[in-house]
């Protein structure tokens, strides 16, 4: 049985006009109707407080604010509506700094472009299926960076105990 | 304990997004991809146009470059080259992104610490120019041999930091 996401409300943040298109006509081939489009991240960061969406799926490269910005606005602005709102990151920067980067300012998940149906689907049922805990410390705030199991690992785990 | 360490929390979400999606009455994923790839083929016809206005900035970026690019003209070239790369293989066109990708590489500041030549990105577009003007889908045939071998060369030509 195939899971409804039919409830869901997502913003799309991109420049691109055609990757908006692109999009939301992923999201409406899977039943997602609700969808607001924002060119930058200031009316992506508007529409975040109208229109409290459950989902947002930005770029990184679109000035003059980057969507690696708008993310660590949204995980730790003060203002911020819903700090724990579930972002992917859509973006053709695939190296490894920037992908430590994206990390590091809170997303949920990264996809590369060039995207495809299968890959966008991929990500979208990882974030339903995202059951980790954020992490807050004094410099982060975001969904626990360290995924699975690791079980070479033999040090003390620091996080358990608390 | 240190001080880092003891900043730290771990914090529950207020709500998951899996609270606002039902498990039944949902589109099945083979309905979901035919009509995904469908909508993707609507928006691709508008792609060569899109990525000649691309070629243009790319150029006026590179204008009066002659030899040696300085950072800020490789920072504006890396962020053009950075959306042809990542919209060409979107759309259909792959070569378009191999040859982005390796212009993203080249003037990249934090991937190749080496000089870059004004010719060298010349190369770059003029391929771009090609591949649009002949609508080059797919992988290209001997095209996208012969292109993957020139490629393959000029990496040799950066250096990483």
């Amino acid at each position: 049985m195939a899971a409804n996401l039919q409830r869901l409300k997502v913003i799309i943040a991109d420049d691109s006009k055609q990757m908006r298109s692109v999009i939301s006509g992923f999201l409406d081939a899977v039943g997602i109707v609700n969808i607001r489009e924002a060119k930058d991240a200031d009316e992506a960061w508007n529409l975040c407080n109208s229109f409290n969406p459950d989902l947002m799926i930005t770029d990184w490269n679109m000035p003059p604010t980057s969507g690696v910005e708008l993310i660590k606005r949204i995980r730790t602005a003060p203002d911020s509506v819903n700090r724990f709102l579930p972002m992917i990151l859509l973006t053709a920067y695939n190296e490894e700094h920037r992908i430590i980067e994206a990390r590091n300012a809170g997303i949920s998940e990264f996809l590369l472009k060039p995207v495809t149906a299968a890959s966008f689907f991929d990500r979208i049922m990882a974030l339903v299926e995202d059951s980790r805990e954020f992490v807050e410390t004094s410099t982060f705030f975001g969904p626990d960076r360290r995924r699975g199991a690791r079980p070479s690992y033999s040090g003390a785990e620091r996080r358990k105990s608390r | 304990m240190n001080a880092k360490s003891s900043s730290f929390k771990m914090v529950k979400p207020n709500k998951r997004l899996s609270e606002k999606v039902g498990s039944q009455g949902g589109i099945e994923m083979e309905d979901a991809m035919e009509r995904a790839n469908a909508a993707l083929a609507k928006v691709s016809t508008d792609f060569p146009d899109i990525c000649r206005g691309w070629i243009d900035t790319l150029n006026q970026a590179l204008s009066g470059s002659e030899a040696e690019l300085s950072a800020d003209t490789r920072r504006a070239l890396l962020s053009i080259a950075n959306d042809v790369r990542g919209q060409g293989g979107t759309f259909g066109f792959p070569l378009i992104t191999l040859v982005a990708d390796s212009l993203v590489k080249f003037v990249d500041l934090r991937e190749n610490s080496a000089v870059v030549e004004a010719s060298v990105v010349r190369v770059h577009i003029q391929a771009l120019e090609g591949l649009v003007r002949d609508n080059v889908v797919g992988v290209g045939g001997n095209t996208g041999m012969e292109l993957r071998t020139i490629i393959g060369a000029l990496a040799k030509k950066r250096r990483k930091p």
